[in-house]
């Protein structure tokens, strides 16, 4: 398999399609993780979340001559996307259960971290993303998807767009509406408001020490 | 332009400033023109900007297993064209094809002296069968028949290894009958057989050979050429 790991996707979904079946797997590996974390967070439940993935997989598998280029992530997604949604409907009536991530902080992957802060900054950095978490996880779905696919997945406005199925302008709105409302309810809560004041102050010595610095 | 009742842009206005996300440029120039003026709402593009930096680092949950397919879901959702699946035997076959050729047409050199006295003499018993209705196209149907079976020691072998052997026959038999007219042609046998009718005559070496190239050019565009042409259809494919 591992003459396949260094092509793009869709060299990959040519390479299925002409026979070299084994090529899917190599997509698998690459989106895996991105398919299930978008799952979970959307669904808030492991099992569940592990069955969409292994389902989407199996679908975009076999529905694989439906792919007609562009980006193979949002296409895969979309199908993800769909069963999570067609899932939490069936389910609506669940009542609403805290998002569990075992083993979040054991598998930590740190991207765009500062330089080394103290144990203090650490301990409120992990604490503020805890709330944030949280509070991402009562937004309404759609809001939800926006915000779960272009900040935390990194998606474009294009991708997201293929994934839910819905316009630019509404990703765009449904983006803006989402982190309006995460950052309505984190202003609402002391703890959350404290630690972001926190973070607020440190943002702006930064920037004065600078200049102090260079005048 | 005043943009809101409360002469603030709104949260969501904000949010959509930070993500460059404001289609109509006056109304992005008049959020600019606030904010550089509303400290209150600066603290609010901040706390907005902390907030997505933190999502931004989300962890990602572990795996609970890999999702990768078995070989056989693999196998099985997405079956491959006959060609594909007995790719390997169609290529097997034409290596042999090509080591049995060879060493038929080297045979058939080194033999070349005897064998065209020789090869004269089954080629006489043969045409001895189809003798009283020679001239009619059904006797030179009937005709290569014979010569097949002579040739199957060394066709045998490619046969087996071919599934598709729906094909073989008919492929080899319409060709056979292209090495087989000229016995057909050729005057009534006569017994004692002139030098120039034994080299007009196929030997058994050489009819063995056309079937064994028969085959070979067959796995060899069953083996390279249609897996090939195959995926050269499918990557134009949108």
């Amino acid at each position: 398999m591992g003459e396949y790991v260094e092509r793009p996707d869709d060299a990959l979904v040519h390479a299925v399609r002409s026979g070299e079946v084994t090529a899917f797997n190599v997509l698998v590996e690459r989106y895996q993780r991105t398919v299930y974390t978008v799952a979970l967070r959307l669904l808030r439940d492991r099992f569940l979340a592990e069955d969409i993935t292994q389902e989407a997989f199996l679908r975009a598998y076999t529905a694989l001559d439906s792919y007609r280029g562009g980006s193979f992530r949002a296409w895969l997604l979309r199908i993800a996307h769909n069963r999570a949604l067609d899932t939490l409907r069936s389910l609506q009536r669940r009542p609403a259960s805290p998002l569990e991530l075992a083993g979040t902080d054991a598998h930590a992957e740190w991207s765009g971290v500062p330089a080394p802060v103290s144990p203090v900054e650490h301990a409120a950095r992990i604490e503020l993303r805890r709330r944030i978490e949280a509070a991402l996880a009562t937004l309404p779905e759609d809001q939800r998807a926006a915000v779960i696919l272009f900040d935390i997945e990194g998606l474009s406005y294009e991708e997201i767009a293929t994934v839910t199925g819905v316009s630019l302008g509404t990703v765009k709105s449904r983006l803006s509406r989402g982190r309006a409302r995460l950052r309505a309810m984190l202003a609402a809560d002391e703890t959350s408001r404290e630690l972001l004041e926190g973070f607020l102050r440190q943002a702006n010595d930064g920037p004065s020490e600078r200049s102090s610095g260079s005048e | 332009m005043r943009l809101t009742a409360d002469g603030h842009p709104s949260d969501e206005l904000l949010s959509a400033y930070l993500a460059e996300a404001i289609d109509d440029p006056a109304v992005e120039a008049a959020v600019s023109a606030h904010l550089a003026a509303c400290a209150a709402c600066r603290e609010q593009v901040a706390q907005l900007q902390i907030i997505t930096a933190l999502l931004a680092e989300l962890p990602a949950p572990s795996l609970p297993r890999s999702f990768a397919l078995t070989r056989e879901e693999l196998e099985r959702l997405r079956p491959r064209p006959w060609y594909l699946r007995y790719q390997p035997v169609f290529r097997w076959a034409s290596a042999v094809a090509t080591v049995l050729l060879v060493a038929l047409l080297g045979l058939d050199l080194l033999t070349a002296g005897p064998a065209a006295r020789e090869g004269s003499g089954p080629a006489v018993n043969r045409q001895a069968l189809p003798e009283p209705t020679a001239a009619t196209p059904v006797a030179a149907l009937s005709a290569p028949t014979e010569p097949i079976a002579g040739a199957g020691g060394p066709e045998g072998l490619p046969r087996e290894l071919l599934p598709a052997g729906k094909e073989v026959p008919t492929e080899s038999s319409g060709v056979m009958a292209a090495p087989a007219e000229p016995t057909m042609s050729t005057p009534a046998p006569s017994p004692t057989p002139s030098p120039e009718l034994g080299t007009a005559m196929p030997s058994p070496l050489r009819l063995a050979a056309a079937v064994v190239s028969m085959v070979l050019a067959m796995t060899l565009v069953l083996g390279f050429l249609l897996p090939r042409l195959a995926k050269r259809r499918v990557s134009r494919l949108p």
